[in-house]
């Protein structure tokens, strides 16, 4: 009951509005959608840039028919106008148009890089951290002497054997960042692994398959989704700097690091936007996502669940001792 | 009450070794936190296991239960050994024993619902089939162990510290065990909630016909609740006997010294009473045990016999058994040690 009381009390609301649980009823998505506007404003804005960068990516197409390779050579490096919404480049393609298709390539190659680096982060960690004592010592030297090796080495290597392309920088990026994520959650798992419920799910004679996915991946999932989370926003970049570098994807694509580089770096003086236009939608992009990320963590942890934002509030909530006992109560 | 012991354990040993040095991997010597073990224990009995930390009591509930390696020894259950079982072997033995633990706040997954959290063992066993009959059982549970059942949605931190050892008594008895073992049940409970979870141990214990291994180091906890009280020093039993006969006639030196550390709640009471000197120093190290009994460096009793020959368990009353070499068919030295301590 605690639950319940605790929001109204601490956000103090007009009398004439009733309390926000009230008002969305039962359901769960919306709930949490509410709390989430209520209890970190900063991280619905995220949400919200995340939406858009998602719907831009699913609906390119129809936002932006033209076809982002569709030359107009009389329209070269025009500023923003009318026509052009945000300008055109060296060979006249609408810059809008590239930047909502580059929406598409950057949601695409982020979100499959990121949840093949996840996958393999949450394998290598949760069953180096768990098993322990060998297994742990060989998959740790594996993941030591693959950290040992700066990630752009690997990167060139990889692409001058792979080819580039879009896939190829999606295997690469998952691996890389797969890898050296893994450290994040072993430790985690190290921590959750010593908690006494892990102790009674093996005594009472839970299979160990029981165990890692009921017991041990809920328990670091708060890591996970902020390592999910910071990745999205990280294989955005790095898929720039590919890009940039020209070791990413291939030039007639709209990546927006490629954007950056070949066209936004030749053309900085006679033509800016074509440098601050895939700059900026980068920068948001990747804003958004963090912000997100950082709500998400706070909210998915049930022991924040209802309670106002932040730690001061869950702290007072635990020293409380009115709170506590009217819980007890109840029952005995 | 049956005639084969439910639960029989024969010289259990538990040693921990030390890691050694780079090159001599195997001069760490090793920890004797269990050292020579017997016991047994009756269908609807409750034994407690007491001694203060570090003797080994803990140790012996994880061996019961194979959560840790047995170095020697041999445990059977229905006369069945269960001392060498390994992997699947293992998990029909699992639903028949349980654990209640000492720290109600970690004793429960906080991702997941109290739901879900009792009836973990009704999964793992496959005990029931179909959801409604998994939540019916999970609520009739609940109610067993006092819990509404309109609270089985919600997570363990939105209970408070008695509710969660609720929550763990009614996860421990849904698989129906044969056993529960108890770590310390209620020493990290305050006073007055102790009370309600010994109560409702006890009552679940009538209504369910359960078997306890109760180990505390509470001495007023376990004279309430236990029928029969071992008392463990440095990984050995030094005394074994019915609570009331155990509580009012002590016999080994040790336990009369934790008797008589037993605070009475009256002041004018405890001012009055002698304060038993007998126990002095440290308990020494597991690693490198006394010789003989394992008490003599502390025993205010010790002889020269105390330091070379270690005492074995032996009756003296019906059922209460003491490991003392006071007690011991007397020699002539021995009278005259007797003689001296009674005067």
């Amino acid at each position: 009951m605690t639950t319940e009381t605790a929001p109204a009390a601490l956000t103090t609301r007009p009398p004439t509005t009733p309390p926000l649980r009230e008002r969305l009823g039962d359901n769960k998505v919306l709930g949490f959608i509410g709390r989430l506007i209520v209890q970190r404003p900063m991280g619905a804005f995220g949400a919200a840039i995340c939406i858009v960068l998602l719907l831009t990516g699913v609906f390119a197409d129809v936002i932006a028919p033209e076809g982002y390779n569709a030359i107009n050579p009389i329209d070269r490096l025009k500023p923003p106008s009318a026509e052009y919404w945000l300008g055109t480049d060296q060979l006249g393609r609408d810059l809008f148009t590239r930047i909502v298709h580059g929406a598409q390539l950057s949601v695409i190659v982020a979100f499959a890089a990121t949840s093949l680096s996840i996958v393999i982060s949450a394998v290598i960690g949760i069953t180096s951290g768990y098993f322990g004592g060998r297994f742990d010592m060989a998959s740790q030297r594996v993941v030591d002497g693959w950290m040992c090796f700066p990630d752009l080495i690997i990167l060139i290597v990889a692409v001058s054997v792979l080819g580039p392309g879009t896939w190829q920088v999606i295997l690469i990026l998952g691996l890389l960042f797969g890898i050296s994520g893994s450290r994040i959650v072993r430790s985690s798992v190290l921590s959750v692994k010593q908690n006494i419920y892990i102790h009674a799910a093996q005594s009472m004679g839970a299979s160990t398959l029981r165990i890692l996915v009921m017991h041990i991946l809920p328990n670091v999932m708060a890591p996970i989704i902020v390592l999910f989370t910071t990745r999205l926003a990280a294989v955005i970049l790095a898929e720039s700097g590919l890009s940039f570098l020209g070791l990413g994807i291939p030039p007639p694509a709209p990546s927006w690091g490629g954007m950056l580089s070949l066209d936004g770096r030749s053309y900085m003086f006679q033509a800016p936007w074509l440098a601050i236009v895939p700059g900026v939608a980068l920068t948001v992009a990747v804003f958004g996502i963090n912000m997100f990320g950082d709500a998400l963590r706070d909210m998915l942890d049930p022991r924040m669940k209802g309670v106002g934002s932040g730690r001061y509030v869950a702290a007072v909530r635990r020293d409380r001792p009115s709170s506590r006992q009217s819980t007890g109560g109840t029952a005995q | 009450m049956t005639d084969t012991p439910l639960l029989e354990v024969r010289n259990l040993k538990v040693h921990f070794k030390l890691p050694g040095s780079l090159l001599r991997p195997r001069s760490g010597g090793s920890v004797k936190a269990v050292d020579g073990v017997s016991f047994h224990l009756k269908r609807g009995e409750t034994l407690g296991l007491v001694g203060e930390s570090g003797c080994g009591k803990s140790t012996t509930g994880m061996a019961v239960l194979r959560m840790t390696p047995v170095t020697d020894g041999e445990i059977h259950i229905d006369g069945e050994d269960i001392t060498h079982l390994k992997g699947r072997a293992l998990r029909p033995l699992r639903r028949r024993m349980q654990m209640i633990y000492q720290d109600p706040f970690g004793a429960l997954d906080p991702r997941m619902r109290v739901l879900d959290i009792i009836g973990e063992p009704l999964k793992v066993h496959k005990l029931v089939t179909g959801r409604k009959a998994y939540r019916q059982e999970v609520l009739r549970l609940m109610e067993l162990v006092g819990l509404l059942p309109d609270m089985c949605e919600r997570y363990p931190h939105e209970f408070s510290g008695g509710q969660r050892q609720r929550i763990g008594i009614a996860r421990a008895l849904a698989a129906q065990p044969d056993v529960i073992i108890c770590d310390e049940p209620v020493s990290a409970l305050d006073v007055s909630i102790q009370a309600q979870i010994i109560n409702l141990l006890k009552d679940l214990q009538e209504e369910l016909g359960l078997t306890y291994l109760f180990v505390a180091h509470d001495l007023a906890v376990v004279r309430h609740i236990c029928d029969r009280v071992m008392v463990m020093y440095l990984g050995h039993v030094v005394e074994v006997a019915d609570s009331e006969a155990l509580y009012t006639n002590p016999q080994h030196p040790y336990t009369q010294a934790l008797m008589s550390a037993i605070p009475i709640p009256d002041p004018r009471a405890e001012s009055r009473r002698e304060v038993d000197p007998s126990i002095e120093g440290e308990v020494p190290s597991p690693v490198n045990p006394p010789s003989g009994c394992p008490f003599h460096p502390r025993c205010k009793h010790a002889t020269e016999v105390c330091s070379r020959v270690a005492p074995t368990l032996r009756e003296t009353t019906d059922g209460h058994a003491v490991s003392c070499h006071l007690y011991e068919p007397e020699t002539e030295a021995e009278s005259l040690v007797r003689v001296a301590s009674i005067a």
